[in-house]
């Protein structure tokens, strides 16, 4: 008989299983199939016409009573109708999980009919990630009177009847925190309305968007970033400085900046110069015009700031650096020099940044191919509070470097060293035993010896390979 | 921890109130320190509404068993232990077989010891994380009730169903 453990200590253990264990346990029993569905909160489906049609979705997902996240997907498009298999999809998930919190649909564009369903049926979600195809329509948001994170991916073909124009909403007050957007075209309508009603929002993320909406007059765009404390534009060149200028003149909360692929010389220059914001990080990737007046009107202009990331900066040489080094010496906490060739270029400039920033935690010189362990390891001396360091693919650094990594930075937790083709097995395993906080380690399986891995599993270190 | 066997003397200079608990499997007695035994919410809200007597008897759970859940108490009671000190005793006292982690876990259960059921419930998943389901069907003593397509079937959710939220 099976009734060691009532149901309640089954799902105690179950709640401590890796998801490894999660088919055999299934396959237990009936009862242990049963407790093991009600233990999970979050799942994840991929589906296709072979596993599943949307009714026995539906019988599926009600054996899980306490489902508050759900994912689904589907490689395989079933041919043609794509849109009505997502909508149809959607309507079994709504049905069937009154409780879920987090959806995310990336099975196809969703048409209005399945979301109005959805927002009576699950009014609690509070995060939803969806594709809606033109001609686009968000006004069903105001239905959704929880949701405070909505990513949305816009897909398809413009068509000749646009959305109507002269059919205006009224204002509707969302609680929206987060949003995300991708693929906004130029000629899209339908976000004046949206801009005005997000008065909350805290996060905007676009990404490759060529516009905001050519009925969004600037005004009701600039109603959004108000309170905004975070945004991260990638690869949405043609509205960059745009978007920087409106933060630049609107926006004095903004604590965090991320910029991929974008961003001009002068529209960099006019957000930092006349931003009144107290930025704390900024992230810039591939900002080709970026000099070093940028970055010492950034020395100038944050000095709040504690973390300055960049990657694949060419045009900054050591002198901009140093001057940031200089400026930033007790505030900066972390400092990434992604794929920089200044940090190859440029004798002794790592050694005077690790004598400048001696508040340092977080360290990320990935991809800088051609460093050699005489540079790094003069920088490396003087970080004595590292916590975190990155050195992904850096193939000049040898056995040498680790050694000296595990003399000076006796709190580090968490290394990446992958694709470093010159640090071996036995400097890895010598690294390993001599870091007493490590936590977490990232390098090549076949580095990780057997007297490695023995430590790192009785001192709880996480091995990513 | 140069401090510890100072303050143990303090904390017996008073005069201390005990309990003992009886074993109804093999009748073995344990005389516990009060606070050592309020530790059981089970044991505490006996004591609390008074239908606790000078002996608490404590059903189907056997003398080793209980003899581990006193382990635990006392080293939980001790003010003075630090977190690595706690967390080391604990692993001690959870390295057993697993017909021994299923009683304590059921001791604990019954007893009403959040902490302890924690790491015993956590040894156990450790403990048949790797196993077939084979293995662990003999262990629980669980009888297949499934036929071979119905197993098969539920082993093949596992290729599209999965936790996590990507």
């Amino acid at each position: 008989m099976d009734t060691i453990l009532c149901d309640e200590l089954l799902q105690e253990i179950f709640h401590r299983l890796p998801l490894s264990s999660s088919s055999a346990v299934s396959a237990v029993s009936k009862r242990w199939l049963r407790v093991h569905r009600s233990s999970k909160t979050v799942l994840s489906l991929r589906l296709s016409p072979h596993n599943c049609t949307p009714p026995s979705l539906s019988t599926f997902l009600s054996h899980f009573p306490f489902l508050s996240s759900l994912s689904l997907t589907s490689p395989a498009v079933p041919d043609g109708d794509t849109a009505a298999f997502s909508d149809r999809l959607l309507l079994s998930a709504a049905s069937s999980c009154p409780s879920l919190r987090h959806l995310r649909l990336s099975t196809g564009p969703i048409s209005l009919f399945p979301l109005l369903s959805l927002s009576t049926s699950c009014p609690h979600l509070t995060s939803l990630s969806i594709s809606l195809s033109r001609p686009l329509s968000l006004y069903w948001l105001a239905l959704f009177h929880s949701l405070k994170d909505l990513f949305v991916v816009f897909t398809g073909e413009f068509v000749s009847d646009q959305f109507d124009s002269c059919f205006q909403q009224a204002d509707a007050e969302l609680k929206l925190e987060t949003l995300g957007l991708t693929g906004i075209r130029q000629g899209d309508f339908g976000f004046a309305w949206l801009w005005r009603s997000c008065k909350k929002l805290k996060k905007l993320q676009l990404r490759s968007c060529e516009g905001i909406g050519d009925d969004a007059s600037p005004s009701s765009f600039v109603n959004c970033l108000k309170g905004v404390e975070e945004v991260e534009l990638r690869t949405c060149r043609t509205i960059v400085d745009e978007i920087l200028l409106k933060l630049a003149e609107n926006c004095t909360s903004l604590m965090s900046l991320l910029v991929y692929d974008g961003g001009s010389r002068e529209g960099l220059r006019q957000f930092i110069s006349r931003s009144r914001c107290d930025l704390q990080k900024l992230d810039l990737r591939l900002p080709l015009d970026l000099e070093n007046n940028h970055l010492l009107a950034v020395a100038e202009s944050f000095r709040g700031l504690s973390s300055l990331r960049l990657q694949s900066c060419c045009l900054v040489t050591g002198e901009g650096l140093r001057t940031i080094g200089l400026a930033m010496s007790y505030r900066l906490e972390e400092l990434a020099l992604i794929n920089c060739d200044v940090v190859e270029r440029e004798p002794g400039l790592l050694t005077t940044l690790g004598q400048c920033l001696r508040r340092l935690r977080k360290l990320d010189l990935s991809y800088n191919e051609m460093l050699v362990d005489k540079e790094f390891v003069s920088m490396i001396a003087s970080c004595n509070y590292l916590s975190e360091l990155k050195l992904r693919g850096c193939k000049g650094l040898t056995n040498a470097a680790m050694v000296l990594i595990s003399k000076s930075c006796k709190n580090l937790e968490s290394v990446d060293i992958m694709y470093c083709g010159g640090i071996k097995a036995e400097a890895v395993e010598l690294f390993v035993m001599n870091c007493p906080r490590l936590r977490r380690v990232q390098v090549e399986e076949s580095k990780i010896s057997d007297v490695a891995r023995s430590r790192a599993s009785s001192k709880f270190i996480e091995v990513v390979v | 921890m140069a401090s510890a066997p100072e303050n143990e003397k303090n904390a017996s200079a008073p005069e201390k109130k005990t309990l003992t608990l009886k074993s109804m499997i093999n009748n073995e007695e344990f005389v516990v320190d009060e606070h050592v035994a309020l530790q059981s919410v089970t044991i505490k809200n006996m004591v609390d509404s008074d239908c606790a007597g000078d002996v608490i008897p404590v059903p189907t759970i056997s003398g080793e068993i209980l003899a581990l859940v006193i382990e635990y108490c006392k080293n939980h009671a001790n003010p003075s232990a630090s977190e690595d000190d706690l967390k080391k005793a604990d692993a001690g006292i959870v390295a057993k077989d697993i017909y021994t982690l299923i009683d304590l876990v059921l001791a604990a259960n019954f007893l009403d010891i959040k902490g302890l059921l924690e790491v015993t419930s956590q040894k156990i998943a450790d403990s048949i994380k790797d196993l077939p389901h084979q293995d662990v069907r003999e262990i629980f003593g669980v009888e297949n009730d499934y036929t071979p397509e119905e197993e098969a079937a539920v082993r093949a959710e596992h290729d599209w169903a999965f936790e996590g939220f990507p």
